[in-house]
């Protein structure tokens, strides 16, 4: 599992979630993070664990659709270390 | 026509101002807020509030009237509507702690209040606080802790080690958690702010009472040193060294009779080093007597109500460059910021020593203390305070404060109503177009930031 996925993976953890990630399995977040306050959450957990910025505008809620494609987001040039 | 089963919202607050008219409605809150300059629209509005007949109305028109709260159904009963919003404000998803990690203060403000010995928090009592925490966030998706004091930042260490075990314990409850602080700032250094930072604090309100020569008379440290170079310089390190949008920082500027003269040239000093950055933002209040002896000094300077109300109007009103654009005051068009967080069923204020009570300017007799092991005594359950009072039956602006303002005021049997309530003009007309989308050709509605 490369290290995004991994870090991905401890984010989840340090929420009390239980889901699994595996080496390319893609999941739709929002099952797991359901409401505004779990979202918040999950963002900052994410910023605090991969040392990143994520953009206001890159913000909603339709982010966390897909596992795959928030990564690809975390990836993109708009996300800068922190 | 507006349907025949319709009226109008009694919590409607209409006024016209420089060629547009305003509309608010205190029970939706600031969504609610609509700016109209188009003449046909501002008389086709006045119709449909005045339930007059209208040949033609405009579809777009009516659907928004009635979206935004203005039109209801006639069997409406708005009041109880109020009663179920209130009840749900209190007893929403979040347990708000208001925590002192010390009771210490590097300050000797003249105003101040409290009048604790100055300890430190224990081990011991950081324990009890996480035991005492845990059943509280049963049925909670947030626990938001609010450090306070005394001066929070002289036990940072502290503020660390009860972080991380708070934190444990919502991630084993799979509860969310966020903090904010009180500070004076002093010790607010670009090191200490990333400390808070990672103890995921991400509201700040720092007190700069004015110009430095006032500020400094007010809030000096314990040697009588002031202190507003070293708060401003903190500030101003934050603002052009730390990234991200994740934090604000609310000015909070405490006013006397002398402000009103001095108000402009020390907003000026605001907007010149914060007035670009976003997270910055400035609230007036009057200094208050919340008790203790040491107000006594300031007696003859306190601002009355009357004299409240014209400073924050004539700051609302200013329309030059030179201004904080962004003011907190327009919080209070909103039930959910507008009241007072010592209301909530679920909010406790812990002290150094662990004692328990419900409001930080209510620091008499404890409820209970961290280490009894059993839910402390009532206080003033403002949940259980159904009947309207006389004063707020005719209140357009009762539907956003639902008597949640001040639960201590009205514990001893006063009624307070939030200042800027005689200033909604003024406060609604400081809108800038910014707050604003067109929806209809000369009609702009309020949009979320």
């Amino acid at each position: 599992m490369d290290k995004k996925r991994q870090l991905m993976a401890e984010v989840f953890n340090e929420l009390g979630i239980d889901c699994t990630i595996s080496a390319d399995n893609d999941l739709n977040l929002q099952e797991f993070i359901a409401d505004s306050f779990s979202f918040i959450n999950f963002i900052c957990t994410v910023e605090e664990k991969y040392g990143i910025e994520i953009p206001d505008e890159l913000l909603t809620y339709d982010t966390i659709q897909s596992l795959n494609g928030f990564l690809e987001l975390i990836d993109a040039k708009e996300v800068k270390p922190a | 026509m507006r349907n025949e089963e319709m009226k109008t919202s009694r919590f409607t607050y209409k006024f016209n101002q420089e060629g547009a008219t305003y509309l608010y409605n205190s029970l939706t809150g600031l969504d609610s807020v609509m700016k109209v300059y188009d003449k046909n629209l501002q008389e086709e509005i006045r119709n449909h509030l005045e339930g007059n007949t209208i040949e033609q109305p405009n579809p777009i028109l009516v659907n928004l009237l009635k979206e935004k709260g203005y039109l209801v159904d006639g069997d409406t009963d708005e009041l109880k509507l109020v009663e179920s919003k209130k009840q749900k404000l209190l007893t929403d998803e979040k347990l708000t702690l208001t925590l002192i990690p010390t009771s210490g203060c590097n300050f000797k403000c003249v105003y101040c209040y409290e009048e604790f010995k100055p300890i430190m928090m224990s081990d011991k009592t950081i324990e009890d606080v996480v035991k005492f925490t845990e059943p509280l966030l049963k049925g909670k998706k947030v626990l938001f802790v609010n450090w306070f004091g005394g001066e929070p930042l002289l036990a940072l260490d502290i503020m660390e080690k009860l972080t991380a075990a708070l934190r444990e314990l919502c991630r084993t409850k799979k509860v969310a958690y966020f903090a904010g602080v009180t500070t004076n700032g002093y010790l607010l250094t670009i090191e200490n702010f990333k400390r808070l930072s990672a103890c995921r604090v991400i509201d700040y309100q720092v007190s700069i009472d004015g110009l430095k020569e006032d500020h400094d008379r007010l809030r000096c440290l314990k040697n009588s040193k002031g202190t507003y170079d070293v708060i401003f310089k903190n500030l101003k390190r934050i603002s052009e060294e730390i990234t991200g949008n994740r934090f604000s920082i609310s000015i909070r500027c405490n006013c006397l009779k002398a402000s009103k003269e001095k108000r402009e040239e020390a907003e000026t000093i605001f907007y010149e080093n914060f007035g670009n950055d976003k997270r910055f933002s400035i609230t007036l209040h009057a200094v208050m007597d919340w008790g203790g002896d040491s107000v006594n000094s300031l007696r003859s300077e306190l601002l009355t109500q009357e004299e409240e109300i014209d400073l924050l109007t004539e700051a609302l009103r200013d329309k030059s460059e030179k201004r904080m654009k962004k003011l907190t005051h327009l919080n209070v068009l909103d039930s959910r910021s507008n009241s007072c967080f010592a209301c909530k069923t679920d909010n406790y204020v812990i002290g150094a020593d662990g004692s328990i009570y419900k409001c930080t300017s209510d620091f008499g007799k404890p409820l209970g203390n961290v280490s009894d092991g059993r839910q402390p005594e009532e206080w003033y359950d403002i949940s259980k305070q159904t009947e309207l009072k006389e004063e707020c039956k005719d209140c357009a602006f009762y539907g956003a404060c639902m008597n949640t303002i001040c639960p201590k005021a009205l514990k001893e049997g006063k009624l307070m109503c939030p200042v800027e309530k005689d200033c909604i003009d003024s406060l609604i007309g400081s809108m800038g177009k910014e707050y604003f989308n067109e929806t209809l050709p000369g009609l702009y509605v309020y949009r979320k930031e």
